[in-house]
C-alpha cells in the first residue's frame, strides 16, 4: 500500500511555478528522504502533503494512505517533526513531559487533563528515544539533539502510520545528528512506521534511508540509494551541486562531455527504478 | 484598614483583583505566541472605539470592544497572510488605532473622559462596570481553562497541533475575541497604555520561574495579583495613580528576579 502518492502534482505561487508535473509515492513501511537544493520546493512539498495549502483539481493528486488528500480526515494518524526547534524552543516554559502529552490530544479529549494512561504513554514514548529521565526538565534547558528526540517522542506518542520530519537535524552537532538516525532507523524497522524525511544531509542518506527523492527546478527524480557505485549525477546531487538538467532540456547532451552521457545512462536507469517503484 | 472602608477602594481591589487573574493567563499564550505587542495594538485600538463611542453617544467600553475585536481580527488575517512576519500585523493595526483615536479625539467634547482611558481609573468605576469586569473576566478564565490544553498545543506547534485534532482556526478565533475583550475592558480600568504591561510583565517574570507550563501560568497570576494589590496599596498611601503605580511595581519586581537569578548563577 502507498502511504503517500503523488501524480502530476504542479503548484505555483503566482506566477512562479514550484512545483512542476510531480510523481511520486512511498510504500508503506519504508524510510524515504526528500532532498533538493534551497528552492527546489520540498517545503511546499511538504506543506501540500500537510494539507496546508488549496489544492485545486487542476494541480494534480495527492493521496494518503490511499485516500484523496481533498476528503482526507486521520491527520491524528500522521506526526510531524519540525525543524530544528532549537531556537523556537529556547526559553519555552514546558516541561519534555507537557511537551509529548500534547500530542495526546485527541485520545485525551476536550476539557480534559492527561490521566495515567495518558501519561504511561509518555513515559514508553521518553522511553523509546532515550530521553525518560528528562520528563521533568524544560525544554528550553536542553540540547538541540536533546530536544529533536523530545520533538520526535511527541510525534511518536500517538503511534503515527506516518511519519513527516522536515529538516530535523539543522543545527545540530554530527554526534547527535548520527544518534537521531540512527534511532529513525531503528523505529523504522522495529515498528513498521513509515517516514519521510526532508532533508539536507545528503552524506549519510546512503547508508539509512530505503528510498531517495529528489527534488529538482520542481521535478521528482527517484535515486536508488542502495547504488554501490554512485554515478557521477547522482553524487553531484549528494555533494550539494545542482543536478544537471532533465533530458528533455537538452542542455546535457550538447555538452559532448562523456561525464554528461554517464549522467544520462545513470538517469535513464534512475528513473527505471522509480517506475519500477511506482 | 482604614483603605477597605471606602467603597470605591473594596471596588478597585475586586475589580482588580479579578483582572490580575485574568490579563496573565492572556499574557501567557501571547508571549510564547511571540506576539507580545499585541496588547499594545489593541489598546490603541481601543482608544479609537472610545473616542467613537463617546462621539456617538454610546458606551465606550462597547465601542473599546467593538474597535478590539475589529483590530485583532484584522490582526489575525494579516498574520495569516504574512506568517513569518506575523509582528508586522500588530505594527499596522496599531498604527491605524492610534491614527483612528487620533483624529476621533478632536471631535469629542469631554476630553476629560478620554483622558481616563489612557491610565485608566480603577478607583473610580461604577457599579455597572464593576459587573461587567467581573462578567468577562470569569467568562474569560473559564474560556482559559477550557481551552487549557489546545492553547499550550498552538503556542508550542501550530502545525502539529492541527495534525493532532486541534480546531486550530476556532481556538484562535477564541482567543482573538478573548484578547480583544479582556483589553476593552482592563482599558477602561487601569488604562488603555498600561494594559498591556500586565499582560506581558507577570508572564516574563513567570518564564524566569517556572518549571512547567502550568506552573508558569500559576506563577503569572499569582505574581499579577501581588502587583496589583501591592500597587493599589501604594497608590492609596502614597497619593499616587493607581494603573501607573502597578505597572512601574511589575518591572521593578521583574529586575529583581533577573537579578537575583543573576546573582546565583541561574540565569541562561
Amino acid at each position: 500500500m502507498d502511504m503517500i502518492s503523488i501524480d502530476g502534482l504542479h503548484f505555483s505561487y503566482g506566477n512562479t511555478q514550484v512545483l512542476e508535473n510531480v510523481t511520486c509515492n512511498i510504500e508503506q513501511g519504508r524510510f524515504a528522504a526528500l532532498i533538493g537544493d534551497n528552492g527546489a520546493g520540498k517545503s511546499t512539498l511538504m506543506r501540500l502533503i500537510l494539507g496546508e495549502l488549496p489544492l485545486g483539481r487542476e494541480h494534480g493528486e495527492i493521496r494518503l494512505m490511499e485516500e484523496d488528500i481533498r476528503s482526507f480526515r486521520r491527520w491524528n494518524q500522521i506526526s510531524y517533526v519540525p525543524q530544528n526547534g532549537t531556537a523556537g524552543y529556547r526559553n519555552f516554559p514546558a516541561s519534555c513531559e507537557e511537551i509529548v502529552a500534547a500530542n495526546l490530544y485527541s485520545r485525551i479529549g476536550r476539557f480534559r487533563l492527561p490521566g495515567k494512561k495518558e501519561k504511561e504513554a509518555v513515559h514508553r514514548a521518553l522511553c523509546e528515544v532515550g530521553m525518560e529521565d528528562f520528563k521533568h526538565r524544560l525544554i528550553g534547558n536542553l540540547s538541540g539533539g536533546q530536544q529533536q528526540r523530545i520533538l520526535l517522542a511527541r510525534a511518536l506518542v500517538n503511534e503515527p502510520r506516518l511519519l513527516l520530519l522536515d529538516e530535523p537535524t539543522s543545527g545540530i552537532d554530527e554526534k547527535s545528528t548520527a544518534e537521531f538516525y540512527r534511532l529513525l532507523t531503528s523505529l523504522n524497522k522495529k515498528t513498521g512506521m513509515t517516514i519521510l524525511m526532508v532533508t539536507h544531509d545528503r552524506r549519510r542518506l546512503a547508508d539509512m534511508v530505503d528510498d531517495i527523492w529528489l527534488l529538482d527546478d520542481g521535478v521528482a527524480r527517484y535515486v536508488s540509494p542502495k547504488k554501490k557505485r554512485i554515478a557521477p549525477a547522482d553524487h553531484k546531487a549528494f555533494t550539494g551541486n545542482r543536478f544537471p538538467r532533465h533530458p528533455a532540456s537538452g542542455a546535457d547532451q550538447k555538452s559532448g562531455d562523456p561525464s554528461a552521457e554517464a549522467t544520462q545512462k545513470a538517469r535513464s536507469g534512475k528513473e527505471e527504478t522509480a517506475h519500477g517503484n511506482l | 484598614m482604614e483603605i477597605f472602608e471606602y467603597a470605591f477602594m473594596q471596588r478597585a481591589f475586586l475589580v482588580g483583583i479579578l483582572l490580575a487573574m485574568t490579563i496573565p493567563c492572556i499574557g501567557i499564550v501571547v508571549v510564547l505566541r511571540r506576539l507580545s505587542m499585541i496588547g499594545d495594538a489593541l489598546s490603541h485600538a481601543s482608544l479609537a472605539g472610545v473616542a467613537l463611542g463617546l462621539i456617538l453617544g454610546i458606551n465606550p467600553v462597547a465601542g473599546a470592544a467593538a474597535a478590539c475585536i475589529l483590530a485583532s481580527l484584522g490582526i489575525e488575517a494579516i498574520r495569516r497572510k504574512l506568517p513569518r512576519y506575523s509582528e508586522m500585523s500588530i505594527a499596522i493595526m496599531m498604527s491605524a488605532g492610534v491614527g483612528l483615536a487620533g483624529v476621533l479625539s478632536g471631535f469629542v467634547k469631554s476630553s476629560a473622559n478620554f483622558n481616563s482611558f489612557l491610565f485608566g481609573s480603577i478607583v473610580a468605576i461604577s457599579d455597572l462596570e464593576m459587573y461587567l469586569v467581573a462578567g468577562v473576566s470569569l467568562a474569560v478564565l473559564l474560556m482559559f481553562l477550557l481551552l487549557y490544553k489546545e492553547l499550550f498545543f498552538i503556542a508550542l506547534d501550530e502545525r502539529s497541533a492541527r495534525l493532532a485534532g486541534v480546531p486550530v482556526g476556532a481556538v484562535n478565533f477564541i482567543f482573538t475575541i478573548m484578547t480583544a475583550i479582556t483589553v476593552a475592558v482592563a482599558a477602561r480600568t487601569v488604562g488603555a497604555l498600561i494594559v498591556s504591561s500586565m499582560m506581558v510583565i507577570p508572564a516574563a517574570c513567570a518564564m524566569q520561574l517556572g518549571k512547567n507550563y502550568r506552573q508558569t501560568v500559576l506563577y503569572a497570576v499569582l505574581l499579577d495579583v501581588i502587583f496589583m494589590v501591592i500597587g493599589l496599596f501604594a497608590a492609596y498611601y502614597l497619593d499616587l495613580k493607581p494603573g501607573g503605580t502597578i505597572v512601574l511595581i511589575s518591572v521593578i519586581l521583574l529586575v529583581v528576579i533577573l537579578a537575583v537569578k543573576k546573582l546565583l548563577g541561574l540565569s541562561d
